[in-house]
């Protein structure tokens, strides 16, 4: 038998092959024309911007990672960066049960209506977070907030709702959680759907409760959902603003100051891009490890 | 794919992007005549002003002229008509309005990515600006020197609100309405109560009246109170005031140096504060929502220490208060001491200091719109302003009684406010910094977490690490 010497094919240059799918190219640069005006070079300008001084008009001075070393000195983010974070343990756990319990029971062909009820649950979610948080304020508020006037009719003294620090981050999630439920209901609903109901059926069959059910079933089949939705929601979280800037404006005693509100009025109040650059990239690499550490917690689960 | 085709195609991408990048166009309005304003008994026939020499007349005009503003540019379009009526020069230049957004803080950011980009066509010829940016944008180079052009107006103009607007020593912006600080009070909340503003002079008479308000059992059994407190702010632009009337600023004008941790005014006016919250004589709701309003018509807030645009609020935005309400000067701390000051400056228009600008068709519009003896009397009173100029002041609508306000003469008080005034608050860029971070010491002692010397400490501290990047 004689071995056949085929030719080497020579390798076409990149060039070459770009020319070659040009059509393809053609259709997806649109994409990444936006994707380099919109995002990557106003990424890229802002970690320059990071090492310097800027009022947003005069000259920019360069400072190197002195506005690096300045933020963690800074009372003012540090007390934003735990403000966050105590938002995001405040409401995370208990926005993903409620949204589970909703999709387990929206799930359950018992419910009549519960279609409508799916609607309803998700209409929070499609409302711009503006005025909801404006008509929230108007709930919450104090003195006249129909919230205090029900309690008051029932005998209770309603709380200073958005003039407590505490009952103010409690306003603040409760806000949240009421925005953002119907979303995740639907997403655990999608996926309770994808589990395989003949599971359920067998589990029956030997005997299992419904919790048991539920705990040995339902969970594990969730387990990719729920990680996905507490990732989305923790970036979510981190990224705070609309709902503290309009409900409380940062305050009681600086109680609701989110990182996100704080970089942004040390830009667009205090005259300070650089400085807000920086206090950015810094919140950006914490939600990146809470992230790596999220997903690292989960493949270990899992292995 | 054929050659041709796909270069067409390529061009027609990229066409696109620029495209959906770009600016939308500035508004544009209508050039129609302004609505005369109706003559009442108050007004008397606005006589004619006398023709410009040929000298001051431009032998070419610009087509457009764009101006700025927050709020409703009708009051400045009104007036940049009635300036295009006396002078043929400009007769056909086209008012363009660009809008300004939501607030000062939105017209800034605009001006800024204008200036930082060079879109000169984009960026307005003039525009309104509050007296707190005014360093920041004269310091960046972005406003035109007025100082020879008001010079000749220097008289009359209140050298408080003046020197405002002044920033190394020249002047960069022209106010058109000094936001003279006083306080407006429910007569008839006061009245039912016993009191006679008359015998408030002093801010601890006034403490003394909110103690009176505080105790006093109504008729209709509501609790009220003689001020509101945002209690998640703090006092704001009242503290401000406070300030302004003893000349003491968060920033001493003379030496720069941070002056809340040594100036006994600054302690004075915090501890005031502290003692209104302790006496319970100040309502808690967010300012500005619908809670605050519903609490002024209601007359559950008996007055409030604020400057003449409240006129505004008053009149348009609360309902049934005529003959309600009336005006008084802000106390004094020791009898016969300064009851004059003014709320965040005053309202300024600037000219935009880009290349190509019509320096001399924008100050024809300023001048004739805000200096000249017989049109900005007419024309802040056709829009229920008040002027900085005070020889309009003598405009029927100023020197005679306001029916709205039962019969009194705001526009004397106003006026008498200006003239007896003798500072300007220092702005720098860092006066909303400043004022955030004092805001929060002052509900730290609010909330009982610190004592007023701490509190103090603790914010001279954290203004210092701010300030001093």
């Amino acid at each position: 038998m004689v071995a056949t010497a085929y030719p080497k094919r020579k390798k076409k240059s990149i060039f070459r092959r770009i020319w070659d799918n040009r059509a393809a190219y053609l259709f997806i640069t649109p994409f990444f024309i936006g994707f380099l005006l919109l995002d990557a070079f106003p990424l890229a300008f802002s970690g320059y911007l990071s090492l310097h001084k800027w009022n947003g008009l005069g000259e920019m001075r360069y400072r190197g990672p002195a506005n690096y070393t300045r933020a963690f000195q800074d009372s003012r983010f540090l007390v934003s960066l735990k403000n966050t974070a105590t938002l995001w343990l405040g409401h995370i756990f208990l926005l993903l049960a409620l949204a589970f319990i909703l999709a387990v029971v929206l799930n359950s062909k018992l419910i009549k209506g519960r279609y409508v009820y799916r609607v309803i649950y998700y209409l929070p979610n499609i409302t711009a977070i503006a005025p909801m948080a404006l008509v929230f304020g108007l709930i919450f508020d104090t003195h006249f907030g129909i919230l205090n006037l029900g309690l008051t009719a029932l005998g209770i003294t309603g709380p200073p709702w958005l003039t407590e620090p505490f009952w103010a981050n409690v306003s603040i999630i409760i806000l949240n959680i009421w925005s953002a439920l119907g979303w995740y209901m639907l997403i655990l609903l999608a996926g309770l759907q994808s589990i395989d109901p003949t599971l359920y059926e067998a589990a029956q069959v030997d005997g299992s409760t419904t919790l048991q059910r539920a705990w040995y079933i339902t969970l594990p089949g969730l387990r990719d959902v729920l990680f996905f939705a507490f990732i989305i929601e923790t970036i979510g979280s981190f990224e705070l603003f609309t709902e503290p800037q309009l409900l409380t404006n940062g305050g009681p005693l600086n109680s609701t100051l989110t990182a996100s509100l704080y970089l942004y009025n040390s830009a667009f109040s205090y005259n300070k891009f650089g400085y807000s650059s920086a206090m950015s990239f810094i919140l950006f690499a914490i939600i990146v490890v809470v992230t790596i550490i999220q997903a690292r917690l989960t493949a270990e689960d899992e292995a | 794919m054929n050659k041709k085709l796909t270069i067409f195609v390529t061009l027609m991408v990229i066409l696109g992007v620029l495209v959906g990048c770009g600016r939308p166009p500035a508004e544009t309005v209508e050039d129609e005549a302004p609505e005369e304003p109706q003559p009442t008994a108050e007004t008397a026939a606005p006589t004619t002003p006398p023709e410009p020499a040929e000298e001051d007349v431009e032998p070419t005009a610009p087509s457009e002229f764009k101006f700025s503003t927050w709020g409703d540019p009708t009051f400045f379009e009104d007036g940049f008509n009635r300036m295009k009526k006396d002078y043929s020069a400009y007769a056909d230049v086209e008012w363009i309005f660009v809008s300004g957004g939501e607030g000062d803080g939105d017209l800034l950011s605009q001006l800024r990515a204008d200036w930082i980009a060079e879109s000169w066509d984009t960026m307005p010829d003039a525009a309104e600006m509050s007296t707190s940016y005014i360093p920041l944008l004269a310091e960046e180079g972005l406003l035109v020197d007025l100082t020879d052009m008001v010079a000749p107006y220097a008289d009359d103009i209140s050298p408080a609100v003046l020197n405002g607007v002044t920033h190394n020593g020249k002047v960069y912006a022209l106010p058109w309405m000094p936001n003279t600080g006083m306080i407006w009070y429910n007569k008839e909340v006061l009245d039912e109560a016993g009191i006679n503003a008359d015998d408030i002079e002093t801010w601890d008479d006034y403490l003394e009246a909110g103690k009176t308000i505080r105790d006093y059992e109504f008729a209709d059994g509501v609790d009220r109170y003689i001020h509101n407190a945002d209690i998640a702010w703090g006092p704001g632009m009242a503290l401000q005031l406070m300030l302004n009337q003893e000349c003491s600023s968060y920033i001493d004008p003379d030496t720069g140096e941070l002056a809340i941790d040594t100036d006994p005014a600054f302690r004075r006016a915090f501890e005031w504060w502290v003692d209104a919250y302790e006496e319970g004589i100040l309502l808690g709701v967010e300012e500005w929502e619908t809670p605050w309003f519903d609490a002024l018509n209601e007359g559950i807030i008996a007055s409030y220490i604020s400057a003449n645009w409240m006129d505004q609020v008053i009149q348009f935005d609360l309902e049934d208060q005529e003959g309600t309400w009336r005006a008084m000067p802000l106390p004094a701390w020791e009898p016969g001491g300064s009851r004059a000051a003014f709320e965040s400056g005053s309202a300024n228009v600037v000219i935009l200091n880009k290349p190509g600008a019509d320096v001399d068709l924008a100050w024809t519009f300023f001048e004739h719109s805000f200096l000249n003896e017989d049109v900005t009397g007419d024309l802040t009173s056709a829009h229920a302003l008040v002027p900085a100029f005070l020889p309009a002041f003598d405009h029927p609508y100023y020197s005679g009684p306001n029916d709205f306000y039962g019969g009194q003469e705001l526009g004397k008080l106003d006026k008498e406010i200006q003239e007896s005034a003798t500072c300007a608050f220092n702005y720098t860029q860092h006066y909303y910094d400043i004022t955030d971070l004092v805001m929060v010491e002052i509900q730290e002692v609010w909330a009982r977490n610190k004592d007023v010397d701490q509190a103090i400490a603790d914010a001279a501290d954290a203004v210092r690490f701010s300030i001093e990047e």
